[in-house]
């Protein structure tokens, strides 16, 4: 009778092979492991930089970025409200409050930039979503995130209004994106939420 | 010359004449998710050719060893390693990409071509062959889905790989927004499908005189 | 219409008569939108018959005249300023999509004129929603006029379905009667439909059962929700008149083809129609909703006929209280 003939060989032979194989695995995946969260903490950290006025070359390596961020970008602390800070050369230029809430397919994650003033939106960076490309996914793109720079943060009501690309804008208001409905919505819910409570913490503190 | 002529015939078989996705009609699940885009297609195509090749030659060195009643066990271990190791050199490596392709590389492994190549081709193959055969296969999967990923992204962006294309992005073109969205591809996929076999049977019908 | 050899054309004359039911309404749409509505019609069922006659020519069978019954239905529910590429897009979408591969005349699940709007609709949805055209005013209308979309203040109009739903006072409903308001070209005017609608039921061609009951259900839907005065809802009269409800249920919903075959199921078939057309103008973020409601209703349709059938036959008398539609 052959090893292979044995009741208990499948057991074993299933036994050796996902061993193997997910030895295999675990081995790369430890290798990768670092560069895996590198890459998560510098896709934030792009994020947060992107949505500060500070003038950037086109592309930025992620050194660059993440020297930029150790050396400028402070940690939250009570008077900034959950906002991160922005401080270059000892005087405070801006805040950085990371948002988060669902999108039309998962949740969508980003950091929205405040100028000094507590008022004046610097940009919008987004450095997670599920998007549909080309319609919600757009979200990504310059000519929807710069139409933020600029735009003051409204001291009642919607902090920033979302309307429909026919209509005109004012001081508070930006385009949504025509054909992304939901995504405009839930963007635009809760990213006008986490900003009121920002505005309320901010406006109490100062 | 007999394996060669072989090899020539598995490449035809996979690709054409039994190609996974209009013949077949399998991993058209995945060919309805990533098509919008001509970059993340490819990416996408690369990674089933990558996980069906190495998984036919695995499954086909382990034939001999493999318990009959277990094999199945084994086929699918074999493909979730192959598939578990593209996505984590595609988070590790490729960041954006993984991003973009979201869970569907995960999907691989449920992928019916993959698990298909791997129970009737490698099981009773030599290595060589069914890593031939699992690499064309994805191959015939591959141009498919980028035909698709073509006519879906030129239509509904009015670009290819990102790059606009003259006129179609263009404020003379509407842009079709169906495309962007899965049920552009469901159309796209049906058409090209429907042509294909036209293609297919008109050859058959020329070339039925000669045998 | 076209008269056509029969080799080509095969005759039909309920079609016919539906052709002559939606003439009051092409010319209110010439009325009020200007001569280029009539080339609208014209383009659509020249392209209709075109796509039916390419795949027809290679079945050796004829094309049939209820292609121009969906390409005529099709240009009436499109927006005055329709693009001419949108507007074949849709049209050679309709009859392929809709009708051809399904297998041709009889076999399609989809009304086909109603595919081809969703498919444009969900294809281009800013052309389709972002502008209309003001219908013309005064005596002569639009008669002199090739299209009211070039007027500058286009760009501006919304349908009145659309401004119910922006929470805006409903339009007078004198206008909705005579239907000179912006709108989808053929169907803004009651008067118009209701002529060709009263002749369709009237002469038995579209199915009595289904026109009755898809009123008596939306009316008892919007009479409800006006009564527990729901957000978003229009109030009776204005949804009865507005947006094209009438001429749906008489010309689309009635369709023999994409339509159930047994009458219990065309009951339900028209209720759920009704109902949910209901819901999706009062509550959704869309305005196409007797186009979803319909599409979907479709898609029942052969689930509801083998249902109703079944049961018939479990009862034992089968064939006697379901006699099916069959031809008129």
């Amino acid at each position: 009778m052959s090893i292979r003939d044995r009741a208990w060989f499948p057991i074993i032979y299933m036994f050796v092979i996902t061993l193997l194989l997910s030895a295999v695995l675990i081995l790369f995946g430890s290798a990768t492991r670092q560069r895996v969260k590198n890459n998560e903490r510098i896709a934030y950290e792009r994020a947060v930089i992107q949505s500060l006025p500070i003038d950037l070359p086109a592309r930025l390596s992620t050194s660059q970025i993440h020297q930029i961020y150790i050396t400028n970008v402070y940690d939250t602390t009570e008077a900034s409200a959950g906002a991160l800070r922005y401080i270059k050369h000892d005087t405070l230029v801006g805040y950085a409050l990371p948002i988060q809430g669902p999108g039309f397919w998962a949740p969508i994650k980003g950091v929205i930039g405040i100028a000094a003033d507590g008022k004046t939106i610097t940009g919008v960076s987004f450095y997670e979503q599920n998007e549909t490309p080309g319609l919600g996914g757009e979200i990504t793109k310059m000519e929807f995130r710069e139409q933020f720079v600029g735009k003051q943060i409204s001291q009642s009501g919607m902090p920033v209004q979302f309307r429909a690309a026919t209509d005109p804008l004012d001081e508070n208001s930006v385009h949504a994106i025509t054909g992304a409905t939901q995504t405009s919505n839930r963007l635009s819910r809760f990213l006008n939420e986490q900003l009121a409570i920002w505005r309320e913490r901010i406006t109490a503190r100062q | 010359m007999i394996a060669q002529k072989k090899t020539g015939d598995v490449i035809l078989t996979a690709v054409w004449g039994d190609n996974p996705v209009f013949r077949q009609i399998l991993g058209i699940c995945s060919a309805l998710a990533v098509t919008n885009l001509v970059l993340n297609t490819i990416v996408m195509g690369t990674a089933v050719m990558f996980t069906t090749a190495l998984s036919g030659l695995t499954v086909s060195l382990l034939r001999k060893w493999t318990p009959r009643i277990i094999r199945m066990m084994v086929e699918v271990l074999v493909i979730a390693f192959y598939v578990i190791l593209f996505d984590r050199a595609l988070k590790a490596y490729w960041p954006d990409m993984s991003r973009n392709l979201g869970p569907y590389v995960g999907l691989i492994i449920t992928n019916c071509i993959i698990m298909g190549r791997a129970e009737a081709f490698a099981n009773a193959n030599p290595p060589g062959l069914s890593f031939v055969d699992g690499f064309f296969s994805g191959l015939g999967y591959a141009l498919i889905l980028l035909c698709v990923a073509v006519i879906r992204e030129l239509l509904g962006m009015g670009t290819l790989l990102g790059i606009p294309i003259p006129f179609f992005s263009s404020a003379l073109w509407d842009r079709w927004i169906i495309m962007v969205m899965p049920p552009g591809a469901f159309f796209t996929l049906a058409v090209i499908v429907w042509l294909a076999r036209t293609v297919q049977r008109s050859k058959q019908v020329t070339s039925g005189g000669n045998k | 219409m076209k008269k056509g050899k029969p080799r080509i054309l095969m005759k039909q004359a309920i079609m016919r008569r539906m052709i002559l039911a939606m003439i009051p309404s092409i010319i209110a749409a010439i009325y009020f939108f200007g001569w280029r509505s009539l080339f609208v019609v014209l383009v659509s069922c020249a392209v209709g018959f075109l796509t039916e006659y390419i795949f027809a020519h290679r079945r050796n069978e004829p094309v049939t005249e209820a292609v121009f019954v969906s390409a005529i239905i099709y240009a009436l529910i499109l927006p005055p300023t329709i693009a001419w590429h949108i507007l074949i897009i849709g049209m050679v979408f309709a009859i392929m999509f809709g009708k051809m591969v399904f297998g041709g005349f009889g076999n399609n699940i989809f009304n086909p004129a109603m595919s081809g709007r969703a498919f444009i609709y969900i294809c281009f949805p800013v052309a389709m929603t972002a502008t209309w055209a003001p219908a013309a005013q005064g005596t002569w209308g639009a008669l002199t006029t090739w299209s009211t979309g070039l007027a500058p203040d286009a760009i501006t109009s919304a349908t009145p379905m659309a401004l119910l739903k922006a929470g805006q006072t409903a339009p007078h409903l004198l206008d909705l009667l005579i239907g000179r308001l912006s709108g989808t070209m053929g169907v803004t005017s009651v008067i118009a439909i209701l002529l060709g609608g009263i002749y369709v039921f009237y002469t038995k061609t579209a199915n009595r059962r289904i026109i009755i009951t898809i009123i008596i259900f939306y009316a008892l839907a919007n009479g409800f929700l006006a009564l527990i005065k729901a957000p978003g809802a229009a109030g009776l009269l204005p949804a009865l008149m507005g947006g094209g409800f009438l001429f749906g249920a008489f010309f689309m919903a009635t369709d023999p083809i994409s339509a159930p075959r047994t009458r219990p199921a065309q009951i339900v078939y028209a209720a759920i129609i009704a109902v949910s057309t209901t819901i999706i103008r009062s509550f959704s973020v869309f305005n196409g909703g007797f186009m979803f409601s319909l599409l979907l209703a479709n898609m029942f349709a052969p689930i509801l006929d083998y249902g109703f059938k079944l049961r018939s036959k479990r009862k034992g008398n089968a064939g006697e209280k379901l006699r099916t539609k069959s031809e008129h």
